[in-house]
């Protein structure tokens, strides 16, 4: 941690605040049926043509010369609202909003107001609407925020069903996704084939492409940032569905009339209730996931609010006694968000968040476990100074401790593995930042700041260097909070906007991250036996730099928006392994790494139609990613698997009337690129491949059309309900998920080609409520 | 009595359960496959077993040509320990070349050198002290995934870690006289001086088969190969959802050759299920 720094960020601020002379119209903006914060919500007085929107926290806060003005209140999916207001002094007012109802033909938007994409500097990034993406036909008819954000461009998903995505070439564990601020360290389920979000908790999300803001750091490609629902603050509600995987079910309502609010919400899957009765030998077989959400809310005092929120997540697999697996994610958030003025905001958040993994076997009274995972305690604090409609501030700090635990081995009775406890790993992460947005004229403004992050390898712990062969060369142990080793690192962020006319826009942006923490993972897709690993001595951090640059244009009074951005990125210090790694519980895997570079460019294209019976999204990418180690593929640079020259989505949501509505959506993409062999051999009486070059193939062109259709049933009193019928795969599209090769069964002497394919044709069925 | 569950292994044979309930289906289709340049493959053994010691010297052939492997003739084959003994090894039908008094000792250091097309090739490899097979039976299943699992037999192997040093092991099964496909391996590094239980779940045995099991010891460097040769192997069975990207193996042969030398110490045993 770096004071000098923040001490003279805290001076900067307060050397900004002096100036002309203007009066503060702060609050929050809120949903008016669930009190709900509306985060995001645009202001505008146009009169003055100034505005400005509501934070995470929904609080929004504009300064102006006194006078009489009309501030007027828009959100996506919400009316708009003027409120006049004769401003002579520093005035709070709590603006609510209500929701449009969805089959509302004629829907009158201000220009000013849904222009947002076009006026903010700000790039790569897409807010995700809960409502859409309610609407998107997904697999298992399973809502997913994961699975609707790989229909944006330059996001791909990791394979068929996986709710694992990619950001403009950067890997997996790229992507910082965050829970009411926690990240968490792995957010699929089953496989792969789940997120852990349960799309009934979520309040919004925002995807960033890299860049953005000053006080997001940590990851090289993308940030997720979910906020989960505060809960409805003027009544009871009890929602819940029930589908052919899961059922969910959630509770909310009011505290202390009002004051505060509560939500908390359950999903559990049955996939193994139904396999025990297909069967009657799968009775011994344990298979699914559970999650739960809860958060509560409450204001303290006119100023002050305080947030819990907590999500608990697992997944279970077992076989009998003999054989247990499980995973999951634990994260807990202390929030306090406090005004010291009209004009500044502080939000201090207090953070835990745990992933691990238990492995045990039992035999004849013996036990075996294996255990590992990475655990958090975060504290951060933000400052967000809105000293004019021309200057917003934002600063602060983060403090991160992370502990390692590669992996550990307990056992109890007479067992095959030995006990055996690697050493847990420490250090601390921590970051500085300040950000300024700027309007500086009416047609030019920007948005750049500044992130200093740092990370300090703490012991006890042991450093190993390793011969040639990989053997452990040398080892020094190093004591309780000695300094291992650290780095540090500045990370700009710089974008701009320029406005062209009122209907379009040029924007440019350049930025660096910087990422400490390594994924070691056993496989592409497989979910569960992942490590994370520090910065050390032999792993320096990766950086990423990113520049990218845009043009953004609304059409039909910003009903219609759309833009078109080029990037190109490049990373360092990227992490691949050996051939032949031994990663599992190994003291030594830092001798297993092997260390290269990577670069991803392209174009991305996307159209979006906000209103109207008919509403969805096309979007375009076209891109190239790769990667290039001296120990891969003899130095060349070679496709990452997830690297697609052309994707594609297209997405549509047609409200027919009150009872039906109907979507679908399009997705194709080029082939992933693949490693077949070019010759063979034999070895052993056994034919064996002969490759020549690493992902220098492609799998056939994938594409895939899925349905989706509600049907509202008539509301009776509160109770309303929903069907929802879905296909996934509509025209049985079979899309090959892994192409291997085998000794043809009629003549071992010829070799044949297979592909492997799932889900075509794949309908589900859910019944929803709420009341 | 205690049981190799090998965690990976384990967990795997849960994950493609659970693929197959999922209901992954299979198609032949036409991939076209780029040709490459015939690349040289050596493959040389010697074990302690009765029997000479055998270098195959071929050339890699194009994906879809049917299985003929180009020879390589007329190679100089030499075979040494580090005991001073060495045997220059006999052509005996095309690029196949065996010894005629060598027998491998455990304990020794054995170094190939093969001259061929004017290019000269090494690999040494150290025979380990071989491992004796404890116990080996069959039991009849009484469940499993798929239906034809209750029909059949599994096979259980018993044997005891070496204390002290880290063993490496593939084991090798033979069902009525013929190899079962892939390559079963074990590594020590973990279970050191432990009784270990080996289950095979991957074949289903029937009534009235002979099954011939190898409990092998390898070094390291022949360990590696195999374990990174498993992941390239193009029989049924093999690595049919690609989890990580393939790659060749990792050669034990010095020169730009691909393939191994390896020094095997075997164990075996034999059984019928009745």
């Amino acid at each position: 941690m770096n004071w000098k720094i923040l001490s003279f960020l805290v001076l900067f601020l307060a050397s900004a605040v002096l100036a002309e002379e203007t009066v503060t119209l702060s609050g929050f903006v809120s949903d008016a049926e669930t009190g709900e914060a509306l985060i995001g919500t645009n202001i505008f007085v146009p009169e003055k043509q100034i505005g400005g929107s509501t934070n995470a926290y929904g609080f929004y806060s504009i300064s102006i010369p006194s006078g009489k003005y009309v501030f007027r209140f828009s959100f996506i999916g919400y009316q708009a609202k003027d409120v006049p207001v004769n401003l002579t002094q520093n005035t709070k007012i709590n603006v609510e909003l209500s929701p449009e109802s969805l089959n509302t033909e004629t829907i009158i938007v201000t220009a000013e107001a849904a222009d947002a994409n076009i006026k903010v500097a700000e790039m790569g990034t897409v807010q995700i609407n809960p409502v859409e993406m309610k609407q998107v036909p997904i697999l298992f008819g399973e809502q997913d925020v994961l699975k609707t954000i790989q229909l944006l461009p330059g996001v791909t998903a990791a394979s068929e069903g996986q709710a694992g995505f990619y950001v403009r070439g950067g890997g997996p564990d790229q992507n910082l996704i965050l829970l009411d601020e926690a990240p968490v360290y792995n957010a699929s389920h089953l496989m792969g084939f789940f997120s852990v979000f349960n799309s009934d908790a979520i309040n919004s999300a925002k995807l960033i492409k890299g860049g953005g803001p000053p006080e997001y750091g940590g990851r090289l490609s993308s940030v997720l940032d979910i906020k989960m629902k505060e809960g409805n603050r003027k009544k009871f509600k009890m929602s819940g569905g029930i589908g052919v995987i899961s059922s969910r079910l959630a509770i909310e309502g009011p505290i202390d009339g009002g004051k505060g609010s509560y939500f908390i919400s359950g999903r559990r899957t049955y996939a193994d209730l139904l396999m025990q009765s297909a069967s009657s030998d799968l009775s011994d077989l344990t298979l699914y996931f559970y999650d739960v959400n809860m958060k509560a809310n409450y204001q303290l005092g006119e100023n002050d609010y305080l947030y819990l929120s907590g999500y608990l997540g697992r997944d279970v697999l077992g076989f009998n006694d003999e054989f247990g697996l499980n995973w999951g994610n634990a994260t807990t958030t202390l929030r306090w968000n406090h005004l010291f003025s009209d004009k500044l905001f502080s939000n201090t958040s207090f953070i835990y968040s745990d992933f691990d993994y238990a492995v045990s076997f039992e035999n004849g009274g013996s036990l075996t476990d294996i255990t590992s995972g990475i655990e958090d305690y975060n504290l951060k604090q933000n400052f967000y100074y809105s000293y004019s409609p021309q200057h917003k501030f934002n600063s602060g700090f983060d403090l991160n401790y992370h502990t390692f635990i590669p992996g550990q081995i307990s056992t109890s009775g007479e067992t095959v593995l030995n006990e055996l406890e690697i050493e847990k790993k420490y250090a601390l992460e921590s970051a500085v930042y300040l950000g300024h947005e700027w309007q500086a004229n009416s047609w030019l403004s920007f948005n750049y700041g500044l992130r200093y992050s740092n990370f300090t390898l703490l012991g006890p712990g042991t450093v190993y260097t390793f011969d040639e062969d990989d053997n452990p060369d040398t080892s020094t142990k190093y004591s309780d909070g000695e300094v291992i080793k650290n780095y540090g690192g500045l990370e700009p962020r710089f974008t701009t906007n320029i406005l062209i006319d009122r209907a379009s826009s040029v924007k440019f942006s350049l930025s660096r991250n910087r990422q400490y923490i390594h994924l070691i993972s056993n496989s592409n897709s497989g979910p569960s036996l992942d490590v994370w690993h520090p910065s050390t001595s032999l792993v320096e951090p990766g950086i990423a730099d990113q520049i990218s640059l845009g043009y953004f244009r609304n059409f039909l009074d910003n009903n219609i928006e759309t833009s078109f951005e080029v990037y190109y990125k490049t990373l360092q210090n990227q992490v691949d392994y050996k051939n032949g790694a031994d990663l599992l519980l190994n003291q030594f895997v830092e001798s297993q790494l092997v260390f290269g570079d990577g670069r991803s460019y392209g174009a991305e294209f996307y159209l979006k139609k906000n209103y109207g019976q008919l509403t969805g999204w096309l979007s375009y990418t076209l891109s190239r990613t790769e990667r290039e180690f001296a120990a891969i593929n003899n130095g060349d640079a070679y496709p990452t698997t997830n690297d697609r020259t052309h994707d594609i989505s297209l997405t549509g949501i047609y409200q027919f009337n009150d009872k039906w509505s109907f979507s679908a959506n399009w997705v194709y993409n080029t082939g992933q690129a693949y490693t077949f062999p070019s010759g063979k051999y034999q070895i052993d009486g056994q034919t064996i491949n002969y490759y020549t070059e690493r992902n220098g193939y492609r799998l056939p062109d994938y594409h895939r059309l899925d349905l989706s259709t509600t049907y509202n049933f008539d509301s009776n009193g509160r109770y309303e309900s929903n069907i929802n019928f879905s296909v996934y795969n509509a025209y049985g599209q079979a899309n090959p998920y892994s192409v291997y090769f085998r000794e043809s069964e009629d003549d071992p002497n010829v070799t044949e080609a297979v592909k492997v394919y799932l889900f075509t044709f794949f309908p589900s069925i859910s019944y929803n409520f709420n009341w | 009595m205690n049981t190799l569950k090998n965690p990976k292994k384990t967990v795997l044979f849960f994950l493609f359960s659970f693929m197959i309930v999922l209901s992954a289906c299979e198609e032949v289709i036409q991939i076209d496959l780029n040709n490459a340049d015939p690349k040289i493959v050596i493959e040389g053994i010697v074990t302690d077993q009765p029997g000479p010691a055998i270098v195959t010297i071929r050339k890699t052939t194009d994906y879809y040509n049917p299985g003929t492997y180009p020879a390589v003739k007329n190679a100089q084959v030499t075979i040494s320990d580090d005991l001073g003994y060495t045997e220059q090894l006999a052509e005996t039908s095309d690029g196949v070349y065996q010894s005629v008094n060598l027998q491998g000792t455990p304990g020794r250091t054995y170094t190939l050198e093969v001259i061929a097309e004017g290019k000269t090739y090494s690999a040494i490899s150290y025979m380990p002290l071989p491992t004796k097979i404890d116990s080996l039976f069959y039991t009849k299943n009484t469940g499993g995934i798929r239906p034809k699992d209750k029909e059949g037999y599994s096979l259980t192997l018993t044997f005891t870690d070496t204390p002290g040093i880290e063993d490496f092991k593939r084991l090798k099964i033979y069902q009525n006289g013929e190899a079962l496909d892939g390559f079963t391996l074990y590594n020590g590094r973990l279970s050191d001086g432990n009784k270990i239980e080996y289950d095979h779940i991957r074949t289903t045995f029937e009534l009235n088969d002979l099954i011939t099991i190898e409990l092998i010891s390898i070094d390291e460097n022949t360990y590696e190969y195999y374990s990174t040769l498993g992941n390239a192997v193009a029989t049924s069975g093999g690595n049919k959802i690609q989890t990580k990207i393939p790659a060749n193996p990792n050669s034990t042969i010095t020169g730009d050759a691909l393939g191994y030398f390896g020094a095997l110490a075997v164990s075996s045993d034999s059984i019928r299920i009745k």
